[in-house]
């Protein structure tokens, strides 16, 4: 887990600044609370690892919903004095309790894989990977651009990843090791069948084209444009991810609906933590120009977008 | 993008590092070196606002739920893959069984 090294008593606030005044934002002090409030799925969306939190100081944690492992398991995957108020004092019996607790959650179900029948090792994916069926088939359609294909790579994925769960060691990540299977088998099997709008390697891929084709949409836009975006509709965000390169898209889709820390991405998608950086960063404006371009076609926006956009 | 004006942090790399800010990936930022950019730099605050819009965007819009009878399906993917995995594990005992025979009956 990557737990904030830095303080950041300023947190998200600092993005929030000059927003709202329409881009003549220069000297405003950039600690102004921040304007821009993006609803997310954090809350009210029960069952998804994600929240991002407006707020600062919401911490690395919370934001990943809870989801705590790394896949090395080199961090502690419980963290037992999280929600401990600072200076309490502690009991030697409290202390025992705690360590009790410790050990029951980081070890919730001690699994002796010699002995384990056929029948329990079943058992215990259907128990332990079924739950993440909705999430793994959410990444799929994202992948397979169609639901057809997506219920086969889930199918697939979760006959591949129980014809290996022996290898897979109990406690440590099984979400990402689930989401890594997905992508694996996507790669070898379903990748190649799909028409991809923007083939190529997509890390060299150039900007260009998107740029070419929004540029005149979004150039100009600043907060007017953060407005207009969040007046598209789910189906308008899902069609311009879908025209995404498959990295991008990916990467963009395990970090922002899944939640997925860069280190896990990075597992997942089995490339540096620094590509995983660059190509959330590409995405994200990929995906952006690609939207001002829906948002000025169907002219939604404020007066300032629409100028901008002409 | 560069908004054209010198700074210790060039734009360019504040807008990679911010997305790792953004993403709360905190380990990969230097964090006082890129808010002394974003107090220089407007346009950066502004274009890591829309990158963080569009992260509360894809959030709120890519959630699929599986199709009722996938479960059931993938239960019996699951329940067909032990099936092999014992056959397979069984036939290998057969088959040294049946050259037993075999060798027997010559």
């Amino acid at each position: 887990m990557l737990a904030p090294t830095k303080s950041n008593p300023s947190g998200s606030n600092l993005l929030g600044a000059d927003l709202g005044r329409g881009g003549a934002p220069v000297n405003k002090p950039v600690l102004a609370p921040p304007i821009v409030s993006v609803p997310l799925a954090g809350a009210g969306v029960s069952g998804r690892s994600l929240g991002w939190t407006d707020g600062a100081n919401s911490g690395a944690d919370s934001a990943k919903g809870g989801f705590h492992m790394s896949l090395d398991d080199s961090t502690d995957p419980v963290g037992v004095t999280v929600g401990l108020p600072a200076n309490t004092a502690l009991s030697d019996a409290t202390v025992d309790a705690m360590a009790d607790a410790f050990l029951a959650n980081a070890e919730p179900a001690a699994v002796d894989l010699a002995t384990e029948t056929p029948e329990e090792r079943q058992a215990r994916f259907t128990a332990d990977a079924l739950p993440f069926l909705d999430q793994l088939y959410g990444a799929a359609w994202r992948m397979t651009g169609n639901s057809v294909d997506a219920e086969d790579l889930v199918q697939d994925t979760y006959a591949r990843a129980f014809a290996a769960f022996h290898q897979f060691t109990p406690g440590t990540n099984l979400k990402a090791w689930l989401f890594r299977i997905l992508t694996n088998t996507y790669i070898s099997a379903y990748r190649k069948k799909k028409r991809q709008p923007l083939q190529g390697g997509s890390d060299d891929l150039e900007d260009w084209q998107l740029t070419r084709a929004s540029n005149n949409a979004s150039e100009g836009l600043r907060s007017a444009e953060v407005e207009a975006l969040e007046k598209l509709t789910d189906t308008e965000v899902v069609d311009a991810m879908q025209q995404l390169p498959d990295d991008f898209r990916t990467a963009v889709y395990l970090a922002d609906v899944e939640g997925f820390a860069y280190k896990e991405i990075a597992d997942i998608m089995n490339t540096p933590i620094g590509t995983v950086m660059s190509r959330l960063h590409r995405g994200r404006k990929q995906l952006r120009d690609l939207l001002a371009g829906y948002a000025a076609e169907r002219g939604i926006g404020t007066s300032a977008a629409v100028e901008g956009a002409s | 993008m560069s908004c054209g004006n010198p700074h210790e942090l060039p734009c360019d790399e504040a807008q990679l590092e911010a997305t790792a800010w953004i993403d709360e990936e905190y380990s990969l930022v230097e964090v006082a070196r890129l808010e002394q950019h974003f107090r220089e730099c407007p346009d950066c605050v502004a274009e890591s606002n829309l990158a963080k819009a569009i992260k509360g965007l894809v959030n709120r819009s890519c959630h699929d739920k599986a199709p009722d009878d996938l479960r059931q399906r993938v239960v019996a993917r699951i329940a067909h893959v032990q099936v092999t995995i014992t056959q397979s594990q069984g036939s290998q005992v057969f088959g040294f069984v049946v050259d037993q025979q075999v060798t027997d009956g010559e």
